[in-house]
């Protein structure tokens, strides 16, 4: 039954994995897939793939990156990072915490309140956060053509790489168009990333960590996003300029950066 | 300030969730708006509603509207702290993030929903001939947003597991979140988080849904369900008792049988022995004067009596 499952990728069967996860013990020579790192990942991709790592690296699990080109292409759901652990296969964030959770590792105990604040928080992280990237990276003129276009088709031969990422674009701007982002104007892109990091800075106060002194689900994906933003560069140094603005979350991104990561160069 | 709106029913004020979000928002604040139903979508900047109009201004996004309200000093979040908007913000994009598809899909994609109560509903309250057109719009713009949400390649089985365990999972924090209390951010006094939550729960706790999938786990977390009749009881009683009012009549008419439709019928025709004996002798009329006209149909007495004439004469 779970072979089958393995090779039938569906949303559906994503849950059943995660279902059966329980019973298995986590295989040492788990493999996280991403996109090339240097020459080919973007904006929203990135944050996705550091946060994952930043997570399992607070759960104190092993694992390897590979670095594949048609990452997005392996994943039963179309998205990065992908994890293959033993006979499993999860792509994204939720999925992988989920799968992690069921098999009893446990970061931080928190009571169903805290639980529902923290789905919550990362609730409105996914929303705000990830769809600004996504934004930023497909429907923002000047980035597109800087970052996103050389990047997203330089493994393929012309004129492949050059007609997928024109389908991305139009699926990009369609999922943007559902969530009502694709109307909005760069600076009210702006200002909602300015009210999340508000809303996030806000939650942290002075503890070290969202839910005290243990880091959770939601510390890892913040991590990962702002990690992310604090050092692409990008033509418009907006979006950094707003995350730098609020001194607890660059210290809870580089408290994690030197306790997870130490001297490691982080593959994201 | 004129608000435009969807007429309700099933004992709401309106049927939509923005627009029943606005009102509770009104309600709240002691905002007093003269209310229009909506009929017309090309009445509307956005095409949808509520629409507020005040003063000069015509506002048609929903986020314009609360927008607009909180600069004329009706903001009901004005006492909670700094932390309490951040909770509010976080849970707002909860809702959005994964009670909304479920919505999308429960009361258009979903084919027994959409054909038996929405697309009805909305064609019995558009006008002429706008009440062809826009619902068959409105099932393809959330068949469209649902799937390039749920863009994975999935059968539309799994894509409704995905949603609903999802949306499951979002009451759930809700119900954690209220927990015993009265309202979601604690406090004596309902906050734009509330109107939010009422907006989006009590349409769907409601509705006569044919099918009940989405509407079975809402009922599944008794204090959810609780918090939607305490909102109805505190701002909307009046049309919550009118529509009980109307159901028990409806179903004491209904306990007459037959007699009650005979009695009905009387009513709407009071004429009806003598209408349908004219209509019977007018189209007698119309058909005999047709036939003879065309010559189906000939009178010869004449020609017989001059037949036996020339007979009696030849003899």
């Amino acid at each position: 039954m779970a072979n089958q499952c393995s090779t039938m990728p569906t949303a559906l069967t994503e849950c059943l994995s995660i279902e059966m996860a329980a019973s298995e013990p986590w295989a040492p020579d788990a493999v996280l897939y991403t996109p090339y790192i240097t020459e080919q990942i973007l904006l929203a991709d990135s944050a996705q793939c550091v946060a994952v790592q930043a997570f399992l690296r607070m759960c104190n699990l092993e694992y390897t990156v590979e670095q594949r080109a048609n990452a997005e292409n392996m994943s039963p759901s179309g998205r990065v990072p992908l994890l293959r652990c033993g006979k499993f296969v999860i792509s994204e964030f939720d999925p992988i915490v989920a799968f992690v959770t069921k098999k009893g590792v446990v970061l931080n105990s928190l009571d169903s309140k805290q639980q529902a604040d923290m789905q919550a928080f990362i609730s409105l992280v996914h929303n705000i956060l990830g769809n600004a990237e996504l934004y930023l990276s497909w429907l923002d003129g000047e980035t597109f053509e800087t970052v996103t276009a050389p990047r997203y088709g330089s493994f393929q031969p012309w004129p492949l790489g050059g007609v997928l990422t024109w389908l991305r674009r139009r699926k990009m701007a369609a999922r943007l168009q559902a969530l009502q982002w694709a109307d909005k104007s760069l600076d009210a892109v702006y200002a909602e990333v300015d009210t999340c990091c508000r809303a996030l800075s806000e939650r942290l106060g002075r503890e070290t960590y969202f839910f005290g002194s243990q880091p959770t689900p939601l510390d890892a994906l913040v991590y990962g996003h702002l990690y992310t933003i604090i050092t692409t560069p990008l033509q418009d140094t907006r979006l950094a300029s707003i995350v730098n603005g609020y001194s607890n979350l660059v210290r809870l991104t580089n408290h994690v950066d030197a306790e997870y990561f130490k001297g490691i160069e982080i593959i994201g | 300030m004129n608000l435009e709106i969807w007429p309700g029913d099933w004992g709401l004020p309106s049927i939509d969730s923005n627009c029943l979000e606005v009102l509770t928002y009104l309600k709240m604040c002691g905002a007093e708006a003269e209310l229009t139903a909506a009929n017309n979508p090309l009445r509307s900047p956005s095409g949808h509603f509520p629409v507020l109009r005040h003063e000069e201004a015509v506002i048609g996004s929903l986020d314009d509207i609360i927008l607009h309200l909180k600069r004329q000093n009706y903001n009901p979040d004005y006492a909670l702290s700094a932390r309490q908007c951040a909770d509010s913000l976080a849970f707002s994009n909860l809702l959005r993030d994964r009670l909304e598809p479920a919505l999308w899909l429960c009361w258009w994609v979903d084919a027994k929903n959409s054909t038996e109560l929405t697309r009805k509903w909305y064609a019995s309250h558009l006008r002429f001939p706008l009440n062809f057109y826009y619902p068959s719009v409105w099932e393809e713009a959330a068949r469209r947003r649902l799937a390039a949400v749920c863009d994975f390649d999935a059968t539309p089985e799994a894509v409704e597991a995905y949603v609903c365990r999802r949306a499951d999972e979002c009451f759930s924090s809700l119900s954690e979140q209220l927990g015993d209390r009265h309202w979601f951010l604690g406090g004596s006094a309902p906050t734009s988080l509330d109107a939010r939550v009422f907006g989006l729960l009590a349409p769907l706790l409601r509705a006569p849904l044919p099918s009940h999938r989405l509407q079975g786990l809402l009922k599944g977390y008794p204090n959810l369900v609780t918090f939607v009749g305490r909102v109805q009881q505190k701002f909307f009683v009046k049309e919550r008792d009118e529509y009980e009012a109307r159901q028990k009549d409806r179903r004491s008419g209904e306990g007459g049988g037959s007699r009650a439709d005979n009695s009905a019928d009387d009513a709407e025709f009071p004429h009806k022995r003598r209408n349908q004996v004219l209509a019977g002798l007018v189209a007698a009329v119309v058909m005999l004067t047709f036939a003879l006209t065309n010559g189906i149909v000939k009178i010869e007495t004449q020609d017989q009596s001059e037949y036996d004439m020339s007979e009696m004469d030849a003899d």
